[in-house]
């Protein structure tokens, strides 16, 4: 059985027909071809399959790709700008914030959305707010840390 | 992967009770956060799936001295930001922002937790301690008769959460003990105190529903402190037993969250 | 020469990692990412059963069902002449005849042994209509008694999982001197008795494993696409099942979405898709959903310990004795057995002078999911129960552990030391390491600390761990060529596997450093057998002190041969030749590296390293607060010092400490693989299995000391990434048994989880009572 959506998928509309049964991280990889955001999991534990659907971070591996129709997504993949990465993406590179980088996309696209919607953060209220995020390489204290830092920086461009 | 059903998207309130009506295994789908982790893992099969989400007048929050009344669609992080929610009643506000992590809290609704009547879910909670109204597309149902069992409403197969209605308490306060693992509520106590000598204390997590726990609720409302709940001796019959805690345990966590809900509630904090 | 060579190139300083930039953009290149065109898809049944024989499989509706291609089970595999997955021949058994393990099949055909064990195999069209197909399959078990733990396996009334392992003792080994042992347990001051269970874990990459098997139509051959930590080996064993020549299977390797030692072995889906892929001449993808994963990947750890120490008056260890059940699961993956009765006991004896041991491991078969390498492999048991004697004994003997520990350290003076293992300790230092991390964990401030949380109503322990560790020499050499062409660009190439760890940045530095150049002109190439001609691969620390001597001696080599070019081209003696930052000198003439490689074209050059076992160590210190209502554990402090030799990439080195504490304190408060009795896995989702969070691991203050640089590599490097593992555990059990003084417990088993602690908290010990009413 498939559904007729209208998804805007970093800053590109994508019409089509999609199976009622897909699920937004599917449409993603295999429809909109964005493929850095992955699945860890298959009960919405992991955080891995994280995007913003109309400026909200939520997993999308617990979305119908149908619940999505008119939405505008953003991915890891339009994240960075003309001129290189999102400031996000560089605190993660700068504080060795990823090693094998599967839960990385996940983790920088909930970053993103905290630090804009969060001005006051310091170090326990990140480790609270990532909590849907399972990382197994890093042990989060360098992952905290370019998420402070990002958010420092926001601060001063503000 | 889900087994293939049929996406429905209703015009109206009474288009989505139709579409329930005419096929016997369609499902009314809210944030999906529980209905969609079922259908994922073959656990649940409807044929059709009735998707509230583009109901207008589903979502939003009002209030007044009374009462405050949250539709069915709003969502937890909206529930948790709400200035009125956060005015009237602290607690709950607290509750909605301490449910799953934040991601699930952009999607998942009031609605769709009460619902769906999991046995570790949070709101349940705050409907039965708060002495809440559930508002269907066709009558109120109080929170003592909503909920029945193990994932069990009162309601009917085709009737929809339309928006739950929470009594304003004096004070009120909310504490969890997580799983280790999933995060839901191991033990999960919402104490209320609706003026002198009117307490209700409703548990989540430790038994096949949610319940009201009578000996606390006797004892605060005598004398509402948490040195009270603490030495309240909570019975572990008929809790759940499993390998994240025994009966005997839970019971001990029901008297402990208890203790300190009511210390939060006596002097609240911005978080649990 | 060891400090020249590590200071040529560029110890100590970390350059930026070149993974990065398309593991944060999203163009990783997992395998699930990569594009291979027209692929099938696969799905695997899996038994429902921990023990049963199957009567029958009847395959018909699921071969009928839309979209199916095909339907193999483990018939069709024996009937091909596909052969069981080899396991390494090791030990004996315990009547000292060759082990005899019960043959792993790809797809079990007439017995599964543990519940998730795979049975038949659905390719499809599509993902879905394979999962649909599962459905259609109808197996007949006959179901037979189960067993799950090893202690219990080894009962005279167990049931037997396999013929071949008479009381399901399937291997076997013994270390030290029983006579001596007995001896001196006769005549001991005080004897500390123990019995412990070092739990089984799951390793629990965010990657589940994923598998694309192709047929090269072109060249008649197969392709495995995987996540392999060690594809050259993979595919000895792989090609060896199939009975195929190495060179008729090709492994590339993409990005691995972590590993830590569970993707190191070949597994049953690679062989039966395989298999599938050359029977239908097809590409066919497979990802194991989460709780695939959490049924058939290897496990870790699962040993059953009674561990005894002898002390003498003073406290000083006289001996120890140790019985071992390690679980195996119910075949032998291929390095089970070695984690068992090989890692773990090189480090047996840890860094404490024991004059006599008494080591008895059983490798016991139960009917659960082989276990393997994960993370320390053998270590983090071995280190668990000698600290867990040692911190016992202290509370028996009444002395401080710090001081227990001390007294029986192995000085430095005795180093190169010849542990009772056999094994030579080639350097370290291990009482300065533990002054040092006194030091960080500023343990003289414990007190203070503890009496604080006292007045906050919390109980507060402190605990310490000396850890050894042993890096693998098991097939101890790399091979890396390197080949530096007339434009400039210089790909290195290693059979060592990156897998998150920053290995190809570490390489990438030290040869861009070493050559002066920068390091965007280095490409290393690895994780594809056909480009990369010979290596071993990635597990117990070896990628740097192994694979990375191999690039320093590889690159010496170039450099070499670009010196005598240079010498011909500036018409000098090459013995005059400077050469410096990326350039080489005689008086006032020169001349760079790529003006000489364009001039004189391109260079190939090798290197190889060989290396035995070497011992990094470390002492971790632990302050743990519980919440005596509750029984809620939170690491205060966690510190320490680690001896990896010399740090070649300080930030990484730094990044696989942490990683690998926080697996270490996940074992010790919240991850466990559970079965039940009848041999169904309880936690098979994260909804189940705790991997720890953010919000319930603690910032760490971990240091390195480089002053026992290791002598028997041109860098100087023991190797990082596991210790955390071995460490982490003691250290916390000991902080949190510390904490319950006074409730008279000495031991809880891991995971501390607060209900264990709730009733130890609420019944103490008979002793304990007696003191709490005095």
């Amino acid at each position: 059985m498939k559904t007729a959506v209208s998804i805007i998928v970093n800053d590109r509309r994508c019409e089509t027909e999609v199976p009622t049964t897909m699920l937004l991280v599917d449409f993603l990889r295999e429809v909109a071809g964005s493929k850095g955001t992955v699945v860890g999991c298959d009960t919405g534990q992991c955080g891995c399959c994280t995007v913003h659907v109309d400026g909200d971070a939520v997993k999308s591996c617990t979305m119908l790709t149908a619940q999505a129709d008119g939405a505008s997504i953003l991915t890891i993949e339009g994240l960075a700008s003309a001129d290189g990465m999102h400031p996000m993406q560089r605190a993660f590179h700068e504080h060795h914030a990823l090693q094998c980088g599967y839960c990385t996309a996940g983790i920088v696209m909930n970053a993103v959305d905290i630090v804009t919607k969060h001005h006051e953060l310091d170090e326990r209220t990140i480790r609270r707010l990532i909590e849907g995020n399972l990382c197994r390489c890093t042990g989060y204290s360098n992952i905290v840390d370019a998420i402070l830092e990002a958010a420092r920086e926001a601060k001063r461009g503000a | 992967m889900m087994y293939e059903f049929a996406y429905v998207r209703p015009a109206s309130l009474e288009d989505a009770v139709r579409a329930l009506r005419m096929h016997s295994e369609a499902k009314p789908l809210a944030g999906g956060m529980s209905l969609l982790s079922a259908m994922k893992l073959r656990l649940a099969a409807p044929t059709h799936l009735v998707d509230l989400g583009r109901l207008d007048g589903l979502a939003g929050i009002a209030g007044n001295n009374q009462a405050i009344t949250i539709g069915a669609m709003t969502r937890h992080a909206d529930v948790a930001a709400s200035p009125i929610v956060r005015e009237a009643i602290p607690a709950l506000a607290v509750l909605a922002g301490d449910i799953g992590d934040r991601q699930v809290r952009h999607r998942g609704t009031l609605g769709g937790s009460v619902a769906n009547a999991d046995p570790a879910a949070c709101y349940p909670a705050a409907v039965l301690g708060l002495a809440g109204t559930i508002i269907t597309d066709r009558r109120h149902i109080g929170s003592d008769d909503f909920f029945r069992g193990l994932y069990e409403t009162a309601l009917e197969t085709d009737e929809i959460v339309a928006a739950v209605e929470f009594t304003r308490p004096a004070r009120a306060g909310y504490m969890k003990f997580p799983h280790p693992a999933s995060r839901f509520a191991l033990v999960g106590v919402f104490v209320a105190e609706f003026g002198a000598g009117n307490v209700r204390v409703a548990v989540t997590g430790a038994g096949p529903r949610v319940f009201r726990e009578a000996r606390l609720e006797a004892a605060l409302a005598k004398e509402f402190t948490p040195t009270v709940a603490s030495a309240v001796a909570v019975s572990a019959e008929g809790l759940n037993s499993d390998r994240a805690a025994s009966a005997e345990y839970r019971a001990h966590l029901v008297s402990v969250m208890a203790a300190r809900a009511v210390a939060w509630a006596l002097a609240p904090t911005s978080q649990s | 020469m060891d400090a020249e060579i590590a200071r040529a190139v560029g110890a100590g300083s970390s350059a930026p990692r070149i993974e990065d930039a398309r593991l944060l953009t999203g163009k990783a290149r997992y395998v699930e990412n990569l594009d291979v065109s027209g692929c099938l898809f696969a799905a695997f049944l899996r038994s429902t059963h921990a023990h049963a024989c199957i009567k029958s499989i009847d395959t018909t509706r699921a071969v009928a069902a839309p979209g199916v291609v095909a339907v193999f089970t483990g018939v069709d595999l024996l009937e091909a002449g596909v052969g069981p997955l080899p396991f390494h021949e090791v030990v004996q058994r315990e009547d000292g005849g060759p082990m005899q393990p019960p043959a792993r099949l790809a797809l079990a055909s007439d017995r599964v042994r543990f519940s998730g064990e795979a049975i038949a195999l659905v390719i499809a069209q599509t993902r879905r209509a394979a999962l649909d197909a599962l459905e259609h399959i109808q197996v007949d078990y006959d179901p037979l008694p189960v067993v799950v733990r090893a202690r219990m396996a080894h009962a005279e009334d167990a049931p037997l999982v396999a013929d071949g392992a008479p009381r399901n003792v399937v291997g076997f080994m013994r270390i030290g001197d029983k006579a001596k042992t007995d001896a001196v347990f006769a005549r001991a001051a005080h004897v500390t008795r123990l019995s412990l269970t070092n739990q089984r874990l799951s390793a629990s990459p965010m990657e589940t494993r994923s598998v694309i098997a192709s047929w090269d139509r072109d060249r008649n051959r197969l392709t495995l696409f995987a996540g392999n930590q060690a594809p050259h080996m993979a595919r000895e064993q792989i090609a060896r099942c199939l009975g195929i020549p190495n060179d008729d299977l090709r492994i590339v390797v993409g990005d691995i979405g972590g590993g830590f030692g569970m993707k190191l072995v070949p597994y049953p889906e690679e062989v039966a898709l395989l298999f599938a892929a050359r029977s239908l001449k097809a590409s066919i993808r497979w990802k194991a959903d989460r709780t695939e994963s959490f049924l058939s990947d290897t496990h870790g750890r699962d040993h059953d310990t009674d561990a005894e120490m002898a002390f003498d008056r003073e406290g000083r260890i006289l001996g120890v004795r140790m019985r071992v059940w390690a679980n195996m699961g119910a075949y032998l993956s291929f390095f089970g057995i070695t984690v068992a009765t090989g890692s773990g006991n090189r480090v047996v004896s840890g860094v404490y002078r024991i004059p006599t041991l008494d080591v008895e491991v059983r490798a016991m078969l139960t009917n659960t999911a082989p276990v393997g390498p994960y993370r320390g492999a053998g270590r983090p048991e071995a280190i668990y129960r000698l600290e867990r004697l040692l911190d016992v004994g202290a509370a028996e003997l009444g002395m401080d552990p710090v001081t227990l520990r001390r007294i029986n350290l192995i000085t430095p003076d005795a180093i190169p030391y010849l542990a009772n293992s056999g094994q030579i300790y080639e350097s370290g230092n291990f009482p300065r390491i533990l002054d040092q991390a006194l030091a960080v964990a500023d343990w003289a401030g414990f007190d203070a600390r503890r009496e604080a949380a006292r007045a906050r109503g919390q109980l507060y322990g402190g605990g310490i761990c000396c850890h050894i560790d042993t890096t693998s020499g098991i097939r101890p050499f790399e091979q890396v060529g390197i080949v530096a062409n007339a434009l400039g660009r210089i790909d290195v190439f290693s059979g060592t596997q990156a897998m998150g760890q920053g290995i190809a940045t570490v390489y990438a530095s030290m040869v861009a450093t070493r050559l002066g150049i920068p390091i965007d002109h280095i490409n290393i190439v690895q994780g594809d057998t056909d480009r990369v001609p010979d290596g071993v691969g990635s597990y117990g620390s070896r990628s740097l002190f192994i694979g990375g001597s191999a690039v320093v001696q590889a690159t010496e080599a170039l450099v070499d041969v670009l010196r005598q070019r240079a010498a011909a081209v500036l018409a000098s003696n090459s013995g005059d030749l400077i050469f410096e930052a990326g350039r080489f000198a005689v008086a006032d003439r020169s001349i760079g590296i790529f003006e000489l490689l364009a001039r004189t074209g391109g260079v190939e050059a090798q290197g190889r390293h060989e290396s035995k076992f070497v011992f990094p160590n470390g002492c971790y210190v632990c302050e743990a607060e519980i919440d005596p209502e509750t029984g809620v554990v939170t690491i205060a402090r966690f510190s320490g010092v680690d001896d990896v030799g010399t740090v070649i990439h300080p930030m990484i080195v730094h990044g696989q400490v942490q990683g690998s504490i926080a697996q270490g304190i996940a074992q010790a408060l919240y991850e466990e693989v559970v079965y039940d009795d009848e041999g169904q896995l309880l936690s098979a989702s994260f909804m189940d299995y705790a991997l720890p969070r953010a919000d319930v691991l603690p910032r760490l203050s971990v240091e390195t000391d480089e002053t026992s640089i290791c002598p028997t590599n041109p860098l100087g490097a023991k190797g990082a990434g596991e210790a955390g593992c071995l460490g982490a555990p003691p250290a916390v059990v000991g902080a949190v048994m510390d904490a319950l003084a006074k409730f008279g417990v000495r031991h809880l088993d891991m995971p501390l989880t607060p209900e264990k602690i709730w009733r130890a908290m609420r019944t103490p010990t008979p002793a304990c009572r007696a003191e709490m009413r005095s």
